[in-house]
């Protein structure tokens, strides 16, 4: 067969291998979803499912989570580290949360399982899902006001959930001695379980049609195929460095701004983000673990490359990034994180479209609404059963050169779907008062930002509120001329009192991140969320479009009626804040440690690594082979690590520690 | 078929047929008639085993009411007298996807009025910018807030607000308003204020359509009740003033009685219904393939069949089981719009005929973009020249180089061009066109595994009935891909829809929600819900002039934190406290199958008993078996000899047969078996034959 023809071939196979892994991926879902007890895995779908191959990369995925699918390779990666190849065998399920090995917020447990054929790996089926408690200092995991990721909740290492086909014990007993909830947390790791058997039943059987040499071969085309298309579009953007700050409000402990810097650099068909000048970590809950960062970075290239592109590890490869040690986009334990899949990361998401939109500005948008507004509720009911509820909250998308912004959608980093009220009601000592699409908080442009939401929910029975959102005070900001959208807000009204007011006001307590606060029976809390940034200048359009809309107000905006100010809004946004302003925390330090521990294990090596390691300097096996790992793993974990698996331990740990 | 259905198997009916002959006297015959895209379909079958008669016309656009009347002018042409008239139709589908729909208000509850556009939020794609959801049904401005609100307990919180009914029903008038949608919160639970309005909007603008959420889908989830109720109202008019016009059209003709239209599950329902239901028809030409498929299968022993319907757009993939086709509650005519109610579940992925296929970045792809009827395929030399399926399948000799009677003769050069250009990664159009089939092949391979692997039915078990324009050609490799041993092709393949819809059987449903854990010291209270469905059921049955010859009860659970119940059906000859534990049990039991989780030590909920009486079949699949066509040739339209290239191996003078001279023997591979509409294709090693039901069965070997 010439070349051209086998290139065809091969093609085909990839295309079909390709279709049946989404597939199951889809399948693996549905199984997880059958099987949760959890409203947020079954109506919230916050989870995801996906099939690695035998390197940990990510080979196929279906519609989830977006925040979840582009990092959970490294959970995989890491655990598989940590715990070594030989240990983890055909019928283990490995379970790990841990941030700073690859996971996100705690409440994010990743489990996975091998798949094997006659003893060839061929890769790793893997689920994310986000559990309705993971412990800690308040009821739901939301650890607003938390300063370590020890008031956060159970941190889980990499540890085997089952071996040999069999839940190991003592592992789920220390898991379900360290939550709320446990029966309806037990139930939910083990649907997670089952969506792993169905995904290696799944795999086995394409293994057993086509033959592992040819099913890993296809694994490494279609991710060949993802990439050349990412090439392909970043090839389509100037070359050049490209620049912007964006901010987070604050971290619910300071009442001071924490920068996100992006420098993004285009060169041919790759890119590299550096982070270098954002903050230093955060002492409140908005720290990013580094895995997190780099799915926030994928994520935004995948958003500004367009629907049409294939997703998978191939799609990572020509984009790198470099993120200091100690700052707020690769903190080190024990930072606390639980904003890191919520909010943080869409600071990310905006400051590279916002870097981005002088080079390519027909693919970027306005800034966001730019947080989940997740609100957690507990208490009794009016029988004395126990409820729990979490929510997220939809808001508007900036508008982009050709079009408006997405109305009421979820963020970027997220998927989810609402509760409907007839099911909040029917389950929760709740009433829904009011669903509705908020008119005039886009902003104003040729192309108005999208629109917020207002919901407004009256509690029925004393309910215990943790909230934790962003983007209340700093508003969106709109591009080329475009107004910005407006900030999000948290209002409460008591019973009998006519007004809403910040619930800061009523409670005493942070306006966007607390825990702990009472509502009483009749009390109603509206979650008005932001809108979309504008795009464009608004008089190049006039009123067009008006008359089309029945003067309901949506294009509006565009003629000037903008909502008017409600007082949340800053006025303020990325474009418009002063970087050296005192309320910024300043810059984390720089960063050596990586070219420092290559230094240091350069000294003591020799020809060890390659002569009597076991290991033999293997990347997929050994941290200090593998580069990126270095820019992340805390030095604790890497001290750890060598403790277990590497010869130079003795003399290696010092110099480690000394760091 | 399910326990609670007593009445003989199909096999058994027709055998009876036919020893009771021409009972039915000369000419007088029921009429299935399936009006599609392109073409409309008929069938016509006759009392015991008179032959079927089969015709295929042009459908007639804006106006497919001519083209019933063409057909059917032909059919009196040869003296045949038609009893009864069975309809399945595309019109609201249509409509909906083509946005031609009359201007609808709904009326919701305060403060609701966004949730129809705010849909359950989630996007259609996870990434990208360049994604814009489709319009919602109705813009904002005609969604129109009434103060009014019940709980979920059925109480009243506040009262409905009658005056601003009137003004606002009022203020209708003398506009272009075609239909009103009236949904509420909790209607379900308390209709009080649903119904009120109703009467007000019926006082107040006599003659508007009017559809109530309660009515249309008494179920909680208000987006997706009001979406289903929106398009129910939307649909009234155009289904009025189709119908009308079709009724008249009957009348001229003298065959005005005894109409019935196909519902999305596949059972038929009077005119006056569907002009109230119109809702029910979104599914209904799909559904009456899977029902003539699933009858046809009966015939032929099998109970257990896998559907695929290959077309000119898409591929459509519904599955058998136990006799009875399986049902799904909920369809989408858009991304995120859907229709609730109970449906043939028929899956869909846009790979026909017609679907362009490229090689790019993305690799090779097939669909899910059609050239559509116009330019059509390159081959068609009408002016395309992107490449598709079909020119795929003329390259590798696989199709006949004229079609649909001769009416269109195909390029072999434009589509070996077209090929070319699109997929230069291989050296010959041959190669390439090898490429497309693996790839479009595979498509519907993943597409059946989802429907049946993913959920714990084995394909194994499965005869695979294939049906389409194209069904036949992928018919026999896709079946060795599932490790299918036998491929049914169906009698009227080319309108099995119209043939779906002659043998439809008049349908009456009732559903009565059911609420809380199942708990067995509560068993006389299923047993009163159990006697209260059967009662609505009779009154239902009685409603729409039907006799009931079989009556099946599902009782529909989920374990608590399941959105979806899983409907299993209640042995109705258990005693009347084991029929509900019995059905619990295999609840659990299909639940580990499905989703490989034990649970049975959870809470089960029980969300609803559905109950479902079906009339007598009017006629029987027995007559399918020497079906003639009224106008196609039974010759094979092109040459009777033709090169076919198959999985890389080159085939000359491969024979070309007709239908009609295939043998109850069976004859052996490689062989095309063609009339004007399908084309068989039997590849080197495997047999075709001819069943007892005149059906051809495929018989593969691996």
């Amino acid at each position: 067969m010439n070349d051209s023809r086998r290139r065809g071939a091969d093609a085909v196979t990839a295309a079909v291998i390709r279709g049946y892994l989404e597939s199951t991926c889809r399948e693996m879902g549905i199984a997880l979803t059958s099987n949760a007890a959890s409203p947020i895995f079954v109506e919230g779908q916050d989870f995801s499912c996906a099939i690695l191959d035998p390197e940990r990369h990510l080979v196929a995925a279906a519609n989830f989570d977006p925040s979840h699918l582009c990092a959970v390779e490294y959970a995989v990666d890491c655990a598989m580290l940590e715990l070594g190849r030989a240990t983890v065998r055909p019928g283990d399920v490995v379970v790990t949360n841990d941030p700073f090995q690859g996971g996100g917020h705690l409440p994010d447990v990743t489990m996975f399982a091998p798949v094997e054929a006659q003893g060839t790996l061929l890769g790793y089926c893997v689920t994310r899902a986000h559990h309705i408690d993971i412990g800690g200092m308040s009821a739901g995991s939301v650890p607003s006001g938390a300063r370590d990721v020890f008031g956060e909740g159970l941190r889980i290492v990499p540890t085997k959930w089952a071996e040999g086909g069999h839940e190991v014990e003592s592992t789920v007993d220390l898991i379900l001695g360290n939550v709320r909830m446990p029966d309806a947390v037990l139930s939910d790791f083990r649907a997670q379980v089952s969506s792993l058997v169905v995904g290696a039943e799944r795999v086995g059987h394409v293994a057993r049609r086509y033959g592992a040499p040819t099913l890993l071969a296809a694994l490494a085309s279609i991710q060949d195929l993802a990439e050349a298309q990412m090439r392909e579009f970043l090839s389509s953007i100037p070359d050049g460095h490209y620049r912007f700050r964006e901010y987070m409000d604050n971290d619910g402990i300071h009442e001071r701004h924490y920068a996100v810097v992006v420098d993004v650099t285009v060169s041919g068909d790759r890119a590299e983000v550096d982070f270098s000048g954002s903050s230093a970590q955060a002492e409140g809950p908005i720290n990013m673990p580094y895995a997190m960062t780099a799915s926030a970075v994928f994520n935004a290239f995948l958003q500004l490359g367009g629907s049409e592109l294939t997703f998978n590890h191939g799609s990572f490869r020509p984009i790198s990034l470099r993120a200091p040690r100690g700052s707020i986009v690769n903190a080190q334990p024990p930072a606390a994180v639980f904003g890191c899949t919520t909010d943080t990361p869409l600071r990310i998401i905006d400051a590279i479209g916002g870097a981005l939109s002088d080079a390519a500005p027909k693919r970027v948008i306005a800034g966001s609404y730019g947080t989940c507004n997740y609100l957690s509720g507990a208490g009794e009911d009016a029988d004395g059963r126990p409820f729990m509820f979490q929510m997220f909250f939809e808001g508007g998308w900036g508008a982009g050169a050709e079009r408006d912004g997405l109305n009421a959608a979820p963020n970027q980093s997220a998927n989810f779907r609402d509760y409907p009220a007839e099911i909040l009601e029917s389950v929760y000592p709740l009433r829904v008062e009011q669903v509705s699409l908020r008119h005039g908080s886009g902003g104003v442009g040729k192309h108005r930002g999208g629109m917020g939401s207002v919901r407004d929910i009256t509690f029925l029975a004393p309910t215990v509120l943790s909230g934790f959102a962003d983007r209340h005070d700093l508003q969106p900001f709109g591009l080329a001329g475009g107004g910005p959208g407006r900030a999000n807000a948290f209002l409460f009204r008591r019973a009998g009192s006519a007004d809403f007011v910040g619930i800061e006001q009523v409670f005493g307590c942070h306006p966007t991140k607390f825990s702990g606060v009472r509502a009483e029976v009749g009390d109603t809390i509206r979650i008005q969320t932001g809108g979309g940034g504008g795009f464009g200048k608004a008089d190049e359009q006039a009123s067009v479009g008006l008359a089309a809309d029945g003067g309901e107000g949506r294009v509006g905006a565009r003629a000037g009626q903008l909502e008017a100010a409600s007082g949340y809004d800053s006025g303020v946004t990325a474009l418009s804040i002063e970087a050296e302003s005192s309320r910024v925390w300043p810059a984390a330090g720089e960063d050596r440690f990586a070219p420092q521990i290559l230094e240091a294990l350069r000294s003591v090596r020799g020809d060890t690594c390659i002569v009597s390691c076991p290991l033999k300097a293997n990347p997929v096996d050994c941290p200090y082979y593998r580069g990126e790992t270095l820019q992340f793993w805390p030095r604790a974990n890497l001290a750890r690590w060598t403790a277990r698996h590497c010869p130079l331990a003795e003399r290696l740990i010092p110099l480690v520690n000394a760091l | 078929m399910s326990q609670g259905e007593r009445e003989g198997s199909g096999a058994d009916r027709a055998r009876k047929g036919r020893r009771k002959g021409h009972a039915g006297g000369r000419g007088a015959v029921v009429l299935g008639i399936d009006v599609g895209g392109t073409f409309t379909d008929f069938c016509a079958l006759g009392s015991g085993n008179t032959p079927a008669l089969l015709l295929k016309v042009p459908t007639t656009g804006d106006e497919p009411e001519l083209g019933v009347a063409a057909g059917l002018e032909q059919y009196l042409a040869h003296g045949l007298r038609v009893r009864a008239l069975h309809h399945g139709t595309t019109i609201v589908t249509n409509a909906l996807v083509q946005s031609r729909l009359p201007h609808t208000v709904l009326l919701c509850t305060a403060g609701f009025r966004d949730v129809l556009e705010m849909r359950r939020l989630w996007r259609e794609k996870l990434f990208g910018y360049d994604w814009v959801p489709p319009d919602p049904l109705i813009p904002r401005c005609d969604r129109i807030e009434i103060k009014e609100r019940v709980g979920p307990s059925g109480e009243v919180l506040v009262p409905l607000d009658e005056v601003e009914v009137r003004k606002v029903a009022r203020q209708l008038r003398d506009t272009d308003v075609g239909a009103v949608a009236v949904a509420f919160l909790f209607s379900v639970r308390n209709p009080i204020h649903e119904r009120r309005t109703a009467e007000i909007l019926q006082e107040e603008l006599p003659g508007m359509p009017v559809s109530v959420s309660v009515d249309v889908l008494p179920e909680l989830h208000e987006f997706e009740r009001t979406s289903t109720t929106v398009i129910n109202a939307m649909a009234c008019p155009t289904v009025d003033g189709y119908l009308d016009r079709l009724q008249r059209t009957l009348v001229r003709l003298g065959v005005g009685d005894a109409l019935g239209l196909v519902r999305s599950d596949g059972g038929l329902m009077s005119s006056a219904h569907a002009r109230q239901w119109p809702a029910k028809l979104v599914n209904s030409g799909p559904a009456a393939g899977v029902t003539a498929a699933a009858l046809l299968a009966r015939e032929e022993g099998w109970s257990n069949a896998i559907t695929l319907d290959m077309g000119g757009t898409s591929t459509d993939v519904g599955l058998i089981w136990d006799g009875h086709p399986l049902l799904t509650d909920e369809a989408n005519v858009r991304w995120n719009t859907p229709v609730r109610g109970p449906q043939i579940e028929v899956r869909s992925i846009g790979a026909g005929g017609g679907s362009i296929v490229g090689f790019d970045s993305r690799g090779i792809w097939v669909g899910p973009e059609s050239v559509g009827a116009d330019p059509g395929p390159a081959c068609y030399l009408r002016g395309g020249t992107l490449p598709t399926v079909t020119d795929a399948l003329l390259v590798l000799g696989a199709l006949p180089r004229v079609l649909a009677g001769g009416q269109v003769s195909l390029s072999l050069g434009a589509s070996k061009t077209a090929l070319r250009r699109a997929l230069p990664e291989f050296t010959s159009a041959e190669d390439a066109a090898d490429a497309v089939y693996m790839v479009a092949l595979h498509k519907a391979v993943v597409l059946i595994r989802e429907m049946t692997v993913s959920r714990g039915y084995d394909p194994r078990l499965c005869i695979l009935t294939c049906y389409g324009g194209l069904g036949g050609v992928f018919a026999a490799d896709l079946a060795r891909e599932l490790e299918i041993r036998r491929v049914c092709i169906p009698p009227g393949g080319s309108v099995l829809s119209a043939v779906g819809a002659a043998l439809g059987r008049p349908t009456a449903e009732v559903s009565l929600p059911l609420d809380g854990a199942f708990d067995t010291n509560e068993l006389g209270r299923y047993a009163r819900a159990l006697k209260s469905v059967l009662v609505m059921l009779k009154s239902e049955a009685d409603h729409v002039g039907l006799d009931p010859v079989a009556v099946n009860v599902e009782l529909n659970l989920k374990y608590r934190s399941q959105e979806h119940g899983l409907g299993v059906p209640l042995r109705l000859d258990l005693a009347e406290d084991a029929m509900w534990i019995d059905c619990v049990d295999r609840f659990h039991r299909d639940h580990e199958r499905l989703f490989r989780l034990n649970r049975s030590g959870q809470q089960v909920d029980l969300v609803s008993l559905r109950g479902r009486a079906l009339g007598r079949q009017r006629a029987g699949a027995g007559s399918m078996q020497d079906a003639v066509a009224l106008q196609i040739p039974a010759e094979p339209p092109g040459q009777r000899r033709r090169t076919w290239l198959w999985k890389g191996k080159r085939l000359p003078g491969v024979r070309v047969v007709a239908p009609s001279e295939v043998p109850g023997s069976g004859i052996e591979g490689p062989l095309f078996v063609e009339d004007a509409y399908t084309t068989v294709a039997v590849p080197p090693g495997d047999r075709i034959l001819r069943g007892s039901s005149g059906a051809m069965i495929l018989e593969i070997d691996w």
